[in-house]
């Protein structure tokens, strides 16, 4: 393969063409890279190629990341589009052998973990890019002291150009505490964020997801447990949260949020006929010149009938992703992944193959591998 | 520009004659500029020349003429899916030992679908490539002092420089 590029007679490629060349290589690839010579290693370690990596990877090339446990260790594995769709495991992490290890959130191959090695609460709060193998504890002093069940949300704000951890105490989901604290990762520290709109609000879920740098949370009316019909948004960038009402929507069995083509949608999914299941997608734009509603949903996608056993998580390149569940295959139990196109709403069944077999809870998070790094960025090593 | 004229003439970088069809000149905005100032000289014998050399433009042209009737009516689902396919076979059996000048030519040329093609198609070939073939296909030398690999070294424990 590789003697068939002759080389006496390769032209010397200009510094555009070789940018544009490299952007596409798997990070693994480029971390070897750098020795190749002076410049292509300060090409790979700054920022602007970092961000064309990023650009371009985020496009092509989307990934879903996966954390499972067993009875011994946590596990963490990647399902890229280009494998043969088997979920390989991350290697060498830095974070296996844990107590306990969640995962905040995802963002441009950064991941938020919440993660010990031993049961002292509080737990380290951790930020991880498992590509480049970097690991680096956040700062957990803090103001409002830390509890068990505080709600965490993990996002990137592009206006600001900061890696944002969001803490947010919510009493048995019932009213959002007032204040609130923001980390900031390009000032590496904490701070306190008062607010007086969520009055008569309570957040509903832990779950959040963060598109163009607004955090979203499924939120519902103060005092009656089983509703659902808010979103409350918090801006990364303004620190201001708005409440959005959720589409009109019957006799649904489940909601979620997700992030689709940079856009909030509303997965909701409802009991069809002969114990089928259903989802349709939503999409909010909101007028702000009309003086009839503020927020407008479309719904841009019904499905076609399946089974309900499917937990819908996440979107994938045109893929709805559905958490694995075991199935026994020849008397042998295997995780399977099942995805739902879309566009041609054809369901894909792919089983998950790895080292261990004792998988249980399983999570599922969007992902893409990037370059990103702590170099520049102001939080303590996982050492100290 | 005149509706008869259908394919023009021009030379390769080493004085070769070629033709190209005019649809398929489209795909390139220096070749379409080339077309134009042929078409509408009053002097047609005049043969401009492409500086690219003969058994890459062969190749160029191939894949213009390919994709020509796609670039200007636009086309199908089902014919882009088999122009994909088209592509990496290209890409595969006929080009890899001038991939770096297919590259060149289709930045020269300013062709986004074929430059994309080739960066791809080298990314891909480079990806398992080892430090050292990499410094050989792109003329590097490695100027890194004995220090400054041994820091690198421990950074990245198992980085090698061959």
């Amino acid at each position: 393969m590789v003697s068939t590029v002759s080389e006496p007679n390769n032209p010397f490629l200009p510094g555009d063409v070789i940018v544009n060349i490299l952007k596409r290589l798997p990070v693994k690839s480029l971390m070897r890279f750098q020795c190749v010579c002076k410049d292509w290693k300060n090409l790979i370690k700054s920022s602007s190629f970092i961000q064309d990596h990023l650009h371009h990877s985020s496009h092509q090339n989307p990934s879903l990341f996966l954390r499972w446990h067993n009875s011994i260790r946590m596990q963490f594995g990647l399902l890229d589009g280009d494998c043969d769709k088997e979920v390989l495991e991350v290697e060498n992490a830095p974070l296996t052998n844990l107590f306990f290890a969640r995962i905040v959130g995802s963002s441009n191959g950064l991941l938020c973990v919440e993660a010990s090695e031993n049961d002292t609460y509080p737990f380290p709060l951790l930020l991880w890019n498992p590509v480049i193998r970097e690991v680096r504890k956040v700062r957990r002093r803090t103001i409002i002291d830390f509890e068990l069940d505080d709600l965490l949300g993990f996002g990137f704000s592009q206006v600001d150009n900061d890696y944002k951890i969001v803490r947010i105490k919510v009493p048995e989901y019932q009213f959002v505490a007032n204040p609130m604290e923001v980390y900031s990762l390009n000032s590496g520290s904490w701070k306190v964020i008062e607010f007086d709109n969520l009055e008569g609000v309570a957040i509903r879920s832990h779950r959040n997801v963060t598109v163009n740098g607004v955090m979203f949370w499924i939120g519902g009316k103060q005092g009656l447990d089983d509703d659902y019909s808010l979103i409350l948004s918090f801006d990364l960038s303004k620190e201001v949260w708005t409440v959005i009402p959720m589409p009109d929507l019957n006799y649904y069995d489940k909601i979620r949020l997700i992030e689709y083509e940079n856009r909030l949608v509303v997965l909701a999914g409802f009991f069809g006929e002969e114990k089928s299941y259903l989802i349709h997608l939503w999409v909010v734009e909101e007028d702000r010149c009309s003086s009839g509603e503020r927020w407008i949903w479309t719904k841009i996608f019904t499905s076609s009938p399946f089974p309900p056993k499917l937990d819908p998580v996440t979107i994938w390149r045109n893929e709805i992703v559905f958490c694995p569940f075991y199935q026994s295959d020849y008397g042998v139990s295997t995780p399977i992944l099942y995805t739902l196109n879309l566009i041609t709403n054809e369901f894909k069944r792919f089983p998950i193959r790895s080292s261990q077999n004792d998988r249980i809870n399983m999570k599922i998070f969007s992902y893409v591998e990037s370059l990103v790094s702590f170099d520049n960025i102001n939080i303590e090593d996982v050492a100290s | 520009m005149s509706s008869s004229v259908e394919a023009i003439t021009v030379l390769s970088s080493d004085g070769d004659e070629f033709k190209i069809t005019v649809s398929a000149a489209k795909l390139s905005k220096p070749l379409n500029w080339m077309l134009e100032d042929v078409c509408f000289s009053d002097d047609c014998d005049e043969v401009p020349t492409i500086e690219v050399n003969s058994k890459t433009l062969v190749k160029v042209i191939e894949y213009c003429e390919k994709h020509a009737p796609r670039a200007n009516s636009g086309a199908s689902d089902s014919d882009a899916e088999e122009l994909k396919k088209w592509d990496i076979e290209f890409m595969k059996m006929d080009v890899k030992d001038i991939l770096f000048h297919i590259l060149m030519a289709a930045n020269y040329l300013h062709m986004e679908g074929l430059y994309d093609l080739a960066c791809q198609t080298a990314a891909d070939l480079m990806k398992g490539m080892t430090v050292s073939q990499i410094r050989k296909i792109f003329h590097i030398k490695n100027d890194f002092s004995s220090e400054e690999q041994e820091q690198l070294r421990r950074q990245h424990p198992g980085c090698s420089f061959d």
